[in-house]
């Protein structure tokens, strides 16, 4: 068995681990960096769409929760505290230098990273979807970016969202939604319309640019 | 609560993608975009919003880090002054000495193949002390023996005994499994 797939199936929980590491087992800490490690990764490449940086603050996140791993309570799980965690370097690298927001890492370098680049499956029309996807996140505000990523894309509850952000749950909800309207617009002023069955089209009319009046708004 | 606003219909909309709303407010939802065109357009197009962000999300899913990432976690954990600390307090106890090479054993499938060679239980223990010293852990044979001992009967055993407890000789692997588990 690799090294990967023991930890992953270790009968060893994520907080025994934490324990035993806390005591001087630092092999277990590798165990749950190796448990945890690309979901972290993902997560913070999600929101700084840079391949390098992505994995040095992964390697920031793993150290700072090693440095603070008598503060872990369990309260939540051990990847949402990880998370919650990288938020924090995330925002403090965009903070640096706030242009690199718009960082773009190509659908085709994405693609290769995720070892899928020769898939005949993603079509150019659906890179070019994708790519438009990519860059409406790139455009919302921070905050709202990274309320849809710890939603939608890492399927976490509203209630650890309202946690890790130290926000309302309320206030939670109605930026998720701010956030889906906004990259509705987005997507409406590169003429592309839903179909109705969850998918979007391309259409024949430019329709107007409301996305910067929405910025504005929510500014 | 009555009838809703289209404001309050986008945020229910936004939510029932996350299957965030309960059975009173799917109902609410479902009679005001039976009656307004405009919500169920927005609610349409947030749906194919999603559907995109799952698509953009599988392609993540495909990203990982090779095993040189928690190398160089642990190069720099070690470098820490916690990991000192951490460590200095623990030595010591021969029998966390032990767990913990459980733990790097558990964790390591060419010294699992060297332990699995050994002919009989007592080269296997001794297999296991050496091996374990050679990585810095420091326990001897009565410890292995009472951790067994201490899971058995919560006394320590004699060879005899242990062989008893773990089938005989040939169960090295069986030991082995057993022991990892601490």
């Amino acid at each position: 068995m690799k090294e990967a797939d023991f930890a992953t199936e270790s009968a060893l929980s994520d907080q025994a681990l934490v324990e035993a590491a806390v005591n001087g087992d630092a092999d277990c800490f590798s165990l749950l960096v190796v448990r945890h490690q690309n979901r972290v990764y993902r997560f913070i490449l999600k929101n700084v769409n840079h391949a390098a940086d992505a994995q040095d603050l992964a390697q920031d996140t793993f150290i700072e929760a090693y440095l603070n791993l008598p503060g872990f309570r369990g309260d939540s799980g051990f990847s949402t505290w990880l998370l919650g965690i990288a938020l924090n370097r995330i925002r403090n690298y965009v903070n640096r230098a706030p242009e690199r927001r718009f960082n773009h890492v190509s659908v085709d370098l994405l693609c290769e990273l995720a070892g899928t680049i020769d898939n005949p499956s993603i079509v150019l029309e659906k890179r070019e979807l994708l790519l438009a996807a990519r860059q409406g996140m790139d455009r919302l505000p921070p905050d709202l970016r990274q309320i849809l990523i710890l939603v939608s894309f890492e399927k976490i509850s509203y209630k650890e969202v309202a946690e890790i952000l130290g926000i309302p749950m309320g206030t939670v909800k109605s930026r998720l939604n701010r956030a889906r309207e906004m990259l509705g617009l987005y997507f409406r002023e590169r003429g592309l319309s839903p179909l109705g069955d969850g998918i979007f089209a391309r259409e024949s009319c430019d329709p107007p640019d409301e996305m910067q009046n929405l910025h504005a708004e929510h500014e | 609560m009555g009838a809703l606003s289209c404001d309050e219909a986008g945020l229910f909309s936004s939510c029932s993608l996350d299957g965030g709303l309960s059975k009173d407010e799917t109902k609410l939802l479902s009679a005001h975009l039976a009656q307004c065109g405009h919500c169920r357009a927005r609610m349409e197009a947030m749906a194919a919003v999603d559907t995109l962000a799952g698509e953009l999300n599988r392609l993540y899913q495909g990203v990982s880090l090779d095993s040189a990432f928690v190398q160089k976690v642990e190069a720099a954990v070690r470098a820490t002054p916690e990991y000192r600390w951490r460590r200095a307090s623990a030595e010591g106890r021969p029998e966390d000495d032990l767990r913990r090479f459980n733990r790097r054993v558990a964790n390591d499938a060419v010294l699992r193949q060297k332990l699995k060679t050994a002919a009989s239980l007592e080269s296997f223990m001794n297999l296991y002390v050496q091996l374990g010293g050679e990585q810095g852990f420091r326990f001897t044979d009565m410890d292995l023996k009472r951790l067994m001992g201490a899971a058995a009967n919560d006394k320590e055993l004699s060879d005899v005994e242990l062989d008893a407890v773990v089938g005989g000789t040939d169960s090295i692997e069986q030991f082995l499994n057993d022991l990892l588990k601490f």
